[in-house]
């Protein structure tokens, strides 16, 4: 698909860049302004568990298919379905790369704390350059437009 | 005529916090804020001195400090190399333009980003002169030594048809505080040479003032007397505790006054005043005995001063280089101060200097270069004395009641206006923190998200800094520090962490580090991020030169200050796994912990980075 590469692994992004992606497809199939964060991230978490507790040593393999198993019912079309689940697989394997030397107890602490950003973000409804990006290969052509899209600079505490 | 919350406005409009924090180069622990001011500053300073000696047609000050300022940060964010140079100048002009350029105008300056007239010495717009100046002004900002100003004065010497040379001014006292003192009496002095026309451009090095003048081997006189004055000219001693004194010194004098106060259950009157029996007979003058009152009004009284002449030790004398006081005489001395250590012939008792600083630790006062107990390290070396360098030191401390200082060295040749001005700015900001845990809006406000809320703040900051006064912040030229008194106790150990990590993520996230948060200023400067007297946390325990690291600075100093906001929704009972514990990963972590800390300023930062390119 073209323009997927914005939702792609590729070892030069940071971890954050695979969770504000996540963050703002969620901003959209969920819709902003949920009471309890688990509507956002219960796939997530999930997947995120899965990698860190099950398959750690062996996660090359796995990924793709944990990532496959934890997609949104919520999400109905294919260009936000294939998306997400790149942008997941970019999470898990930079996930991986980057707190592989960490010790466990800092790495599920910051497992946590990925998590828990990926759902504020998406809740609050703030966006990120790579929101926008995404919003834009999403939307393109397909003629519906962004859902609050223009909330540039974030939300105030 | 130019003002300093102008210039701020310019370069914080120009490069908003956190994009402040950037570092600038990789061989200097300096942000590419404080770099690019420094240069514009120098800049300005030099065309200002330039055109006092000789007639020229040169740039305005504001322009010259624009001028500057984006030819330094041009060549830093290496334009060039990159494919988004369309983006940064399309953000420079926008922000020029809301500093009140002309969009005409804005255009001829953005130009300066890219083309470098430093190099070539040439552009039409200004006499080939002026770029020497700015080439000057750039060079200086690249070189460590200030011996290495020389063959840099040389090149540039025909150019501008100038006879300069250098002369390097020290004051090698350990005594912080008061070199602080020293350098400022220095700078006033300097500022009086420059008024009668000569040209003079004093440097603030890390090893000495460096002072770039046409005359040869330039000495500075200062005199005792300035010293009585303090900072602000009301008196070195604050003015109660200078009563007090005099009260203290006329009853050690008075038989019948001093039996009346030596007695086991002292009068109220004695106890007022302090007087103790040890410090009105132990005390020590061309080594003889004298009370300590008498010493402390001989030595810096103003208002009540006691006749004699001001001796200092022997040892002292070589520590002053280019730099004479006037009115003192130096001896020889047998008595050891347990502070610095010189030999002394005039001292005080070491309790005496609790009369100053009640809530003094030994921490506070004792010498940082041999660390250990003072009364170990003293007890064969008796008898002692405090020499009357390290009472100054003392009187100064204890003038603002504070524990703790935040202090930074500019590894960077800065002008000496320059480092007055960051000091200033630190203190201003450190003040604009408030008491208390800053709520999220607080520190919000501090950080870049909407132009006009921002220019609200900047002209906030801006008219604090007008009314600054020291000895709310302090600069010592010789050394290229400033020093900031900080208070900090507070009810629970976790608010003292967070208020301190929070104003350090502020200062950093304005382009101020290295930082060092502690009870005294250390000797050997420190290049990491942040050292914190309570110990050391990987997240910003690294150098921000470090090419790999260093990139993350922003990120690393917005996780710090949005600790704050973390804070204040975890008080309201939001489900969030942790707290101080983002300060437990390495600078690469620092984008996601600012997503996990504060989702508002992570977006902030990425749009701006993004706007940059």
């Amino acid at each position: 698909m073209e323009g997927l590469d914005i939702c792609k692994y590729s070892p030069d992004r940071g971890v954050d860049h695979y969770a504000s992606g996540l963050a703002a497809i969620l901003k959209v199939v969920v819709g902003p302004g949920k009471p309890s964060t688990h509507a956002y991230v219960s796939e997530i978490r999930r997947a995120m568990h899965t990698l860190v507790f099950s398959i750690w040593d062996r996660s090359d393999e796995y990924v793709l298919v944990v990532a496959e198993a934890n997609i949104p019912t919520g999400i109905r079309s294919p260009k936000m379905k294939e998306c997400f689940k790149e942008l997941l697989v970019g999470l898990l394997k930079r996930f991986k790369e980057t707190t592989d030397d960490l010790p466990i107890g800092a790495r599920i602490r910051l497992m946590n704390m990925t998590i828990a950003g990926i759902a504020e973000m998406a809740r609050r409804g703030v966006s990120a350059p790579v929101g926008e990006e995404i919003y834009k290969f999403i939307f393109s052509n397909s003629g519906s437009s962004p859902e609050s899209q223009s909330e540039e600079g974030g939300e105030k505490a | 005529m130019e003002v300093i919350s102008e210039r701020l406005k310019t370069a914080y409009t120009l490069l908003p916090p956190p994009l402040s924090a950037l570092p600038a180069k990789y061989w200097t622990s300096i942000s590419l804020l404080l770099h690019s001011y420094t240069v514009a500053r120098a800049f300005q300073e030099f065309i200002q001195a330039y055109s006092i000696a000789g007639n020229i047609d040169a740039p305005e000050a504001k322009e010259a400090f624009v001028i500057g300022f984006l030819h330094d940060m041009g060549q830093k964010i290496k334009l060039r190399d990159k494919p988004s140079e369309g983006k940064l100048i399309a953000w420079v002009k926008e922000r020029l333009e809301a500093v009140g350029f002309t969009p005409g105008e804005a255009d001829e300056l953005s130009r300066y980003l890219y083309t470098n007239p430093a190099e070539g010495n040439r552009d039409p717009l200004y006499d080939d002169k002026i770029w020497r100046l700015l080439w000057l002004a750039d060079r200086l900002q690249g070189i460590e030594n200030p011996f290495d100003i020389v063959p840099l004065l040389n090149k540039a010497k025909e150019d501008l048809g100038l006879n300069l040379n250098v002369s390097l001014l020290n004051v090698m006292i350990p005594q912080q505080l008061f070199r602080t003192l020293i350098s400022r009496l220095v700078h006033e002095k300097i500022n009086e040479i420059q008024a009668k026309g000569t040209f003079i451009l004093p440097i603030a090095t890390p090893f000495g003032l460096a002072v770039i003048t046409d005359q040869l081997n330039l000495t500075v006189t200062i005199d005792w007397d300035d010293i009585r004055k303090g900072f602000d000219g009301s008196g070195i001693i604050p003015g109660g505790l200078e009563e007090n004194l005099k009260w203290n010194f006329e009853c050690c004098h008075n038989p019948e006054c001093k039996q009346r106060c030596s007695k086991r259950s002292k009068p109220e009157e004695c106890k007022q005043h302090g007087f103790t029996k040890r410090d009105c007979e132990k005390g020590l003058y061309r080594n003889k005995k004298r009370s300590s009152y008498e010493i402390a009004l001989m030595y810096f009284g103003y208002k009540n001063r006691v006749k004699g002449t001001i001796v200092l030790p022997e040892q002292v004398k070589g520590m002053f280089n280019g730099v004479v006081v006037n009115g003192v005489s130096y001896q020889k001395g047998a008595v050891k101060c347990p502070v610095c250590g010189v030999e002394t012939p005039a001292g005080v008792t070491g309790d005496f200097l609790q009369f100053f600083s009640s809530n003094a630790t030994t921490e506070q006062w004792t010498r940082s270069l041999f660390p250990g107990s003072v009364n170990r390290l003293m007890q064969d070396v008796k008898p002692y004395a405090v020499d009357p360098l390290c009472l100054g030191e003392a009187i100064i401390r204890g003038q603002a009641q504070y524990q703790y200082l935040i202090s930074l060295t500019v590894r960077a040749l800065t002008p000496i206006q320059v480092l007055e001005e960051v000091g200033k700015l630190l203190y201003v900001l450190k003040f604009n923190l408030g008491t208390g845990i800053p709520g999220s809006t607080t520190v919000e406000g501090l950080i870049y998200s909407d132009y006009d809320i921002f220019e609200k703040k900047l002209k906030e900051i801006g008219e604090s800094l007008d009314v600054a006064e020291t000895p709310n912040y302090f600069y010592d030229a010789f050394s290229s520090t400033i020093i900031i008194p900080y208070r900090n106790k507070m009810k629970q150990h976790q608010d003292e962490w967070l208020r301190d990590i929070v104003t350090a993520g502020v200062l950093s996230a304005w382009g101020f580090y290295p930082i060092t948060v502690s009870e005294t200023v250390p000797s050997t400067p420190s290049e990491t991020l942040l050292t914190y007297y309570k110990g050391r946390r990987p997240l910003y325990d690294y150098q921000p030169r470090d090419k790999k690291l260093g990139a993350y600075t922003p990120y690393v100093a917005t996780a710090m200050l949005a600790l704050s906001e973390l804070n204040y929704r975890k008080n309201k009972k939001e489900n969030l796994p942790a707290l101080l514990e983002i300060l437990d990963y390495p600078p690469e972590y620092a984008p996601l912990l600012v997503q996990y800390a504060s989702p508002g300023l992570y977006s902030t930062l990425e749009f701006l980075r993004n706007r940059l390119g």
